[in-house]
């Protein structure tokens, strides 16, 4: 008797891994479409509010911050995500496990093809050597 | 125009973390969360090979991408040149974090104690009113550090003159056993920290995002 029922608690588990793993491999699968956009057009369209991208900010997929660069633009997950570090990469969360579930650290060396300035999407990074940006 | 700035002399750090120590305790920063952290890694290769210790806070950016990508604008820089969170403003949505090239910036995701079975130290125990509103954190907030503004605006209010002795400066500054940290302001040109960039080699970290970093190196 207790050997069917760890049996049957054993199979219950083994469905359950299966089911995760399942759904996982979906959202992968959706996050990683690729469509080719204009990255002007798009991002211009975000900002009026033609794209809908949601309301609710957050990295958490599903909110904002993946809804725009996974969903709307089509970034594969690899394209931000890397899985290290080199070893002299000056960056103090290098050592820091990313958030459970994300599939490797980022360099944001990748954000600043877009998040420069005059870049198509917000301003976050300065072009340097623009404006003093050298040593005194 | 005062524009308060780090100055860290990588010939004579020599990666003891009591500044990482001395930021702990100031700023009572919670276990797994670091305001100041030493990065190291090996130079060359054998024999002539060397270690490097980079001591990494918050740069005090001049253009901070924090302040920019904040959807709740709770990043402020301050007329002293000083980058802030404003604790009750953040709403955890952590884009300053995914911002900030230099990844100085922390999310609290659930309130640690020092101790290990949970209970509160003494100083963690203080209730929010007791203590200075930068160290008014809680769960759900990114932090990072604020060159002890707490410390800079007590020395102003006194009418000291900010780095001028212990207890003016940044609390990882005099506590530096090599003497490797200097504090002061950038646009005095008398400063130590102005003459320092002016006599030696000095870099800013990652000139590349055009952040102007206000933590110079000397190399």
């Amino acid at each position: 008797m207790r050997f069917k029922v760890a049996a049957l608690l054993a199979i219950a588990m083994l469905l359950l891994f299966a089911a995760c793993a399942q759904k996982q491999e979906t959202v992968v699968r959706e996050v990683e479409k690729e469509v080719p956009v204009n990255l002007w057009e798009t991002a211009e369209k975000i900002r009026s509010g033609e794209i809908d991208v949601g309301e609710e900010y957050g990295m958490e997929l599903g909110k904002r911050w993946h809804n725009i660069h996974a969903e709307v633009l089509g970034l594969k997950c690899s394209y931000c995500h890397i899985s290290g570090y080199a070893d002299d990469f000056l960056y103090q969360r290098k050592y820091k496990l990313p958030v459970r579930g994300a599939p490797g650290v980022v360099d944001r060396a990748i954000c600043l093809g877009c998040h420069k300035q005059d870049g198509p999407a917000r301003e976050l990074y300065m072009n340097a050597g623009v404006e003093g940006a050298v040593n005194p | 125009m005062v524009r308060y700035g780090l100055v860290i002399d990588l010939a004579k750090c020599i990666g003891c973390r009591s500044c990482v120590a001395a930021c702990k305790v100031e700023n009572m920063v919670q276990p797994g969360n670091y305001w100041n952290f030493v990065l190291e890694y090996e130079q060359g290769k054998y024999p002539s090979v060397r270690r490097i210790f980079v001591p990494m806070n918050c740069q005090h950016c001049e253009n901070p991408p924090c302040v920019k990508a904040c959807p709740a604008k709770a990043i402020s820089k301050n007329e002293y040149g000083v980058v802030l969170i404003d604790y009750e403003k953040c709403r955890g949505y952590r884009y300053c974090i995914a911002a900030c090239p230099y990844g100085v910036i922390h999310f609290i995701d659930k309130e640690k104690t020092l101790y290990p079975n949970g209970e509160k130290t003494p100083y963690e125990a203080l209730p929010a009113e007791a203590r200075h509103p930068l160290h008014r954190k809680k769960p759900g907030v990114a932090e990072k550090c604020t060159l002890c503004w707490h410390r800079i605006e007590k020395a102003l209010k006194e009418g000291k003159k900010p780095g001028s002795d212990y207890d003016t400066s940044p609390a990882c500054v005099p506590v530096c056993p090599a003497g490797a940290r200097y504090f002061g302001d950038l646009d005095d040109p008398s400063s130590e920290v102005s003459r320092l960039i002016a006599s030696r080699r000095a870099i800013q970290l990652k000139k590349e995002y055009g952040t102007r970093p206000q933590v110079y190196y000397l190399v």
